[in-house]
C-alpha cells in the first residue's frame, strides 16, 4: 500500500520530524493509500512565524498581475492526476465526484482570477495596493477545496500566509498539493522570484489549546472557520496575547430551504408531480451533498401545512437514492466519519428522533448514515448535524414561517442562516425575501451550490486581506 | 611532580608550570599531565583550607595535612575529603568559607536568590574572579583559535537580571576577547519592553537563559521570548536575529537552563546563527564546561579555576565512561598578577551541586572540535531540587 507524506512546509522546505501519524484510511478501510503525517512543534511554528514575517514586505514588489499569472497557470498543476482525488477522497469520505466538481470549479475561478480581482476592486478608481500582514488560517475540516479558496485569495491579497489544516489533515495535503503546483511554476516562469515560494507555510500543529499563544500577533490576519462557540474561544484567546489587523470568521453552516404552498398549487395533477419531484430532488441534493456536511447544506426545510404531507412523503420516497456507499462510487453521498456518526446517533437518541435515523452497515459492519428525513413538531428547533440529516418543519402563515425561522437562529445562536433555498410562486418569494434573514438567498435553486464569485458569508477575503492606498489625483 | 608548599598565605602554582587559565592548552594537553596538574591545585587548595578557612578547619578536622599529601589521585581526592554540601553553606555564616586574612572590601559578592528562604554568599576575590573571566574566555578563544579577530569589537547584550553573576562573568570574560558586554538596563519584566531595547541597541550578539519549563526561575528574560519577538517582529525595518538578512547578528550565548533540541535547531537551521555557545556552571564557581560546535547540548568540562568530579551514586570511585553519577565541584584557583594562585574568595571543595550527569569522553580522546577533556552530558538536577525551590535560589 502506497504511503503518503503530509509533511509541514516551512521557509520554503517540507519537513519531515520524528513525530508523526499514520492514517491507514482515515474514514473507512477502502485499498488505496496510506497518509503519513508529520506534526511540528512550537519552534517549527516559530521559524514559520519567523518566515511569514521576512517574506511579508517583499511582496509589496510583486505586482497583482504577475501572482495573477503564476495563480493561474499554477492551476494547470494543481490536482493534476487522479490519484489524488481518490486518495483525498479516501481520506476525507467525501464523494469522489464531489471532490473532482469542487476543486475543479475553485481551479477554473483562480484562473479567472484577474477578472474576480477587478470586479472586487472596481469601486476603487485609483489606488496602490500593498501587502497587508500576514495570514494565519485554520480550515475546516468538511471542505477540502477551502485550501485553494483561502491560499489563492491570500497571495492576490499580497499576504504571506501560514495554514493549518483542521485535525482531519487533507487541509494539509490540499494545500501541499498547492505548494507543489506553485513551486513548479516559480521554477518555470521566473525563478528569480524563488522567495515567492515561501509565501505559504503549512503548519501540523497538533495541540489547539496551545496554538494560541505562539501564533496570537498583533495586526496579523486570522481566518477561523468554526461555529460561534468556537469563533468566540478562539477571538479570546488571540485577544490574550495580541490585537490582530483582522479577525475573519466563517461560521456556522447553518442553512435551510422553504417549500410553499404557492410552487405547487394551481398545478394540474401531472405538472404538479413532476414539480413536487423537482422540489424534493434539489431539496435531498442540498441536504445530503458532501455527506451533508457542506457549510451551505440544507440543515432544515421548511413546508407550507397544505402541502406538508405530500412534500414529506415525496422527501421520505425519494431519500432512498441518497446513500453513503464507496466514496468513489458515482452516486455516492460520502461516507460520515465514525466520530459524526457517533455524535449524531447521539443528538438524535436526546432529541428523541433515533427511529428515523436512516443507518446501515458497510460490508466490514462499520455503521454508515444514509440521507434521513426527520420530521420536527413546531416546538422543536434543528440544528446543525454533520450528516445527510435533513429536519422537516411545518408552517401556517409567512408570519408563522419567520416566528419559527427567528426562534430556530436565536436557539443556534446564529445571526442569519447562510444559505436558504425559496421554492414558491415568484410573488411569495418577492414577499418574503426581504423579510428572511440569510446571507444568500436562491430561488428555484438548490442551497448548497457556492459561487465563488459572491461573497461568501457577507464577507469577501480578498477584500479582508487587501490593504489599499487611494491615490487622489488634480483633474 | 613533588608539591611543595610553604606555611606563608601565598601558596601560588606557578612554580609548577600551570599554564594560565587563558590558555588553551588546558584542553588539549594529555590526559594525565591534566589530572597531574588539578591534583596538584586541588591538594594544594585543600591545604590552605585546612590552615586558613574556618569552615574546613573543623570540617577537616579529621584529616592530617599528610593525608592530603598522600592524596595520589583525583579519585581519592573526592572520597578522603568530605563533602561539602548546600546545606554546609547556607546554615553557616559566608565568613566562614573566607581564609582568615582576607580584605572584605576586596571581595565581588554573587549571592543566590534567598528571596524566600535562606540565602547563600558568594564572596569572589579579584583574583578568584580574574581566573573565572580567563576561563569563560578561553572556552570562546578555543573556537576562534585562527580568527579571533572577528570577535574585536562585538557588542553583546547579556539579558539577565541586573546583578545575576551570569551577566558579570561574561561582561569580565568576554571583554579578554575584545568583545563588549553591555547589561540589561530595563527593569520591565516583559520581554516587548526589552525587545524593543534591543532594537535600539542592535547587538551582535545576546546573552540569554533559555526558558525553564516549569517557569519556577526567574533569572531573566529568556531566550525563548526573545527569539519568539523576533519572529513575530513585523517590521520591516526591524533588527532581526536571522542571520540570512542580517550578518552582523552572529553570537547567541545561553546558560543556566538546558536548551532543548528544537530549539538549538531553529537557531542554528533556520536562522543560522553562525556561533551558538552554552556554559555550564554555578553561581558557586561559575562556569565549569562548554559546548562545543559537535556537542552543542553537553559540556567539554573546563579545566583551571574549577575542579569537576563525578562520582559514582552508590559505589566509591568517580565512574566510568556513558556512567550517571553526582556532580562535585571545587573551586582550585584564582590569578594574581600573572601568577596562578589557590583560592582567595569562598572556599568551595567537593561541593556536591545537587547535579547528576552522564560522562563521556572520560579518556581524553580528541573530540572534533579539537578538546580532549570529558564530556558532561544528560545532566538533571536529582538532589536539593526541593532546598534550592525553597531557598527560592538560583538553580545553575
Amino acid at each position: 500500500m502506497k504511503t503518503i507524506e503530509i509533511k509541514n512546509y516551512i521557509n520554503g522546505k517540507f519537513i519531515a520530524t520524528d513525530n508523526f501519524n499514520i492514517n491507514d484510511n482515515a474514514i473507512n478501510d477502502f485499498d488505496g493509500c496510506k497518509a503519513k503525517i508529520y506534526f511540528c512543534n512550537d519552534w517549527d511554528l516559530t521559524a514559520a512565524i519567523e518566515t511569514a514575517t521576512l517574506i511579508q514586505p517583499k511582496l509589496r514588489l510583486v505586482s497583482s498581475n504577475m501572482l495573477a499569472d503564476l495563480l493561474s497557470r499554477t492551476m494547470d498543476y494543481y490536482f493534476d492526476n487522479n490519484e489524488d482525488y481518490v486518495f483525498l477522497s479516501e481520506m476525507t469520505g467525501s464523494p469522489y465526484r464531489f471532490l473532482r466538481y469542487a476543486i475543479n470549479g475553485t481551479k477554473e475561478w483562480v484562473k479567472d482570477f484577474k477578472n474576480f480581482y477587478t470586479n472586487t476592486f472596481r469601486s476603487v478608481v485609483s489606488s496602490y495596493i500593498f501587502s497587508s500582514n500576514p495570514t494565519f488560517a485554520i480550515l475546516p475540516s468538511n471542505a477540502e477545496q477551502i485550501a485553494l479558496f483561502v491560499i489563492a485569495q491570500s497571495i492576490m491579497a499580497k499576504s504571506s500566509i501560514i495554514i493549518r489544516s483542521s485535525s482531519r489533515n487533507a487541509g494539509s495535503f490540499t494545500s501541499m498539493k498547492f505548494v507543489e503546483a506553485w513551486n513548479k511554476v516559480i521554477d518555470e516562469l521566473n525563478p528569480d522570484l524563488h522567495f515567492l515560494k515561501k509565501i505559504v507555510n503549512i503548519v501540523n500543529y497538533k495541540n489547539i489549546d496551545d496554538l494560541w499563544q505562539h501564533v496570537s500577533i498583533s495586526d496579523w490576519n486570522y481566518i477561523c472557520f468554526g461555529s460561534r462557540h468556537t469563533i468566540h474561544n478562539v477571538i479570546a484567546s488571540i485577544n490574550q496575547y495580541a490585537t490582530p489587523r483582522k479577525f475573519i470568521d466563517y461560521g456556522y453552516g447553518f442553512s435551510n430551504s422553504i417549500v410553499d404552498s404557492s410552487a405547487l398549487l394551481n398545478l394540474d395533477h401531472k405538472n404538479k408531480e413532476v414539480m413536487l419531484n423537482e422540489i424534493t430532488q434539489k431539496v435531498l441534493i442540498s441536504a445530503t451533498e458532501n455527506t451533508g456536511n457542506q457549510c451551505t447544506a440544507s440543515d432544515v426545510v421548511y413546508v407550507h401545512k397544505d402541502v406538508y404531507d405530500i412534500v414529506f412523503r415525496s422527501l421520505k420516497q425519494n431519500s432512498v437514492k441518497y446513500k453513503s456507499l464507496d466514496p468513489k462510487h458515482p452516486e455516492s453521498i460520502g461516507i460520515v466519519s465514525p466520530n459524526n456518526v457517533k455524535y449524531i446517533e447521539q443528538a438524535l437518541t436526546e432529541l428523541n428522533k433515533r427511529e428515523h435515523l436512516n443507518i446501515g452497515s458497510d460490508a466490514n459492519g462499520k455503521k454508515i448514515i444514509h440521507a434521513s428525513i426527520i420530521p420536527l413538531s413546531r416546538y422543536e428547533y434543528a440544528s446543525e448535524y454533520p450528516g445527510p440529516i435533513l429536519f422537516v418543519k411545518s408552517y401556517d402563515s409567512e408570519s408563522d414561517l419567520l416566528q419559527q425561522m427567528t426562534k430556530e437562529l436565536e436557539i443556534n445562536d446564529v445571526l442569519k442562516y447562510l444559505s436558504s433555498s425559496v421554492f414558491s410562486s415568484k410573488s411569495f418569494f418577492n414577499t418574503i425575501a426581504p423579510k428572511l434573514r440569510t446571507y444568500k438567498l436562491k430561488y428555484d435553486k438548490p442551497s448548497h451550490e457556492v459561487n465563488l464569485y459572491y461573497y461568501h458569508q457577507g464577507k469577501n477575503l480578498l477584500d479582508e486581506l487587501t490593504e489599499l492606498t487611494i491615490i487622489e489625483e488634480k483633474y | 611532580m613533588e608539591m611543595e608548599i610553604d606555611q606563608s598565605r601565598d601558596i601560588v602554582y606557578h612554580s609548577y608550570d600551570i599554564p594560565s587559565y587563558f590558555d588553551i592548552k588546558w584542553d588539549t594537553m594529555p590526559k594525565d599531565k591534566r589530572d597531574a596538574l588539578v591534583l596538584i591545585q586541588a591538594k594544594a587548595t585543600a591545604l590552605f583550607a585546612k590552615r586558613f578557612v574556618p569552615f574546613y578547619k573543623i570540617h577537616y578536622k579529621h584529616i592530617s595535612e599528610d593525608d592530603i599529601m598522600n592524596i595520589s589521585s583525583l579519585g581519592e581526592f573526592a572520597f578522603k575529603l568530605p563533602v561539602t554540601t548546600k546545606r554546609h553553606l547556607s546554615e553557616n555564616d559566608a565568613f566562614d568559607f573566607l581564609p582568615d586574612f582576607v580584605q572584605i572590601e576586596e571581595m565581588i559578592n554573587k549571592g543566590t536568590g534567598g528571596t524566600t528562604g535562606k540565602p547563600v554568599t558568594i564572596y569572589y576575590s579579584k583574583s578568584d574572579w580574574n581566573a573565572m573571566a580567563q576561563h569563560i574566555a578561553r572556552s570562546i578563544k578555543f573556537d576562534f583559535q585562527n580568527n579571533l579577530h572577528e570577535l574585536k569589537g562585538l557588542n553583546v547584550v547579556g539579558m539577565y537580571h541586573g546583578d545575576h553573576v551570569t551577566n558579570d562573568i561574561y561582561r569580565d570574560g568576554l571583554k579578554l576577547l575584545g568583545i563588549h558586554v553591555s547589561g540589561r538596563v530595563s527593569t520591565k519584566k516583559d520581554a516587548k519592553s526589552n525587545y524593543d531595547f534591543l532594537q535600539h541597541q542592535k547587538p551582535n550578539g545576546i546573552l540569554a537563559p533559555p526558558s525553564d519549563p516549569s517557569d519556577s526561575q526567574t533569572k531573566g528574560i529568556t531566550l525563548d521570548e526573545f527569539l519568539k519577538s523576533d519572529a513575530k517582529n513585523s517590521s520591516e525595518f526591524a533588527y532581526r536575529f536571522n542571520n540570512e538578512i542580517n550578518p552582523k547578528f552572529k553570537l547567541i550565548f545561553w546558560s543556566s537552563m538546558p536548551l532543548p533540541e528544537a530549539m538549538l535547531n531553529y537557531m542554528q537551521n533556520h536562522l543560522k546563527i553562525p556561533y551558538i555557545q552554552g556554559q555550564y556552571g554555578s553561581t558557586e564557581c561559575c562556569p565549569t564546561g562548554a559546548t562545543c560546535k559537535y556537542h552543542p547540548r553537553e559540556f567539554h568540562i573546563g579545566y583551571g579555576p574549577t575542579l569537576i568530579t563525578v562520582i559514582h551514586p552508590t559505589e566509591k570511585r568517580l565512574i566510568t565512561e556513558n556512567e550517571r553519577g553526582h556532580i562535585l565541584v571545587t573551586k582550585t584557583g584564582g590569578t594574581y598578577d600573572g601568577k596562578n594562585i589557590v583560592p582567595t574568595g569562598t572556599y568551595i571543595i567537593n561541593l556536591r551541586t545537587g547535579d547528576s550527569a552522564v560522562l563521556k569522553n572520560i579518556n581524553g580522546e580528541q573530540c572534533q572540535c579539537g578538546r580532549n577533556t570529558p564530556i558532561l552530558t544528560d545532566l538533571k538536577r536529582i538532589e536539593y531540587v526541593e532546598v534550592k525551590a525553597d531557598a527560592g535560589c538560583q538553580v545553575d
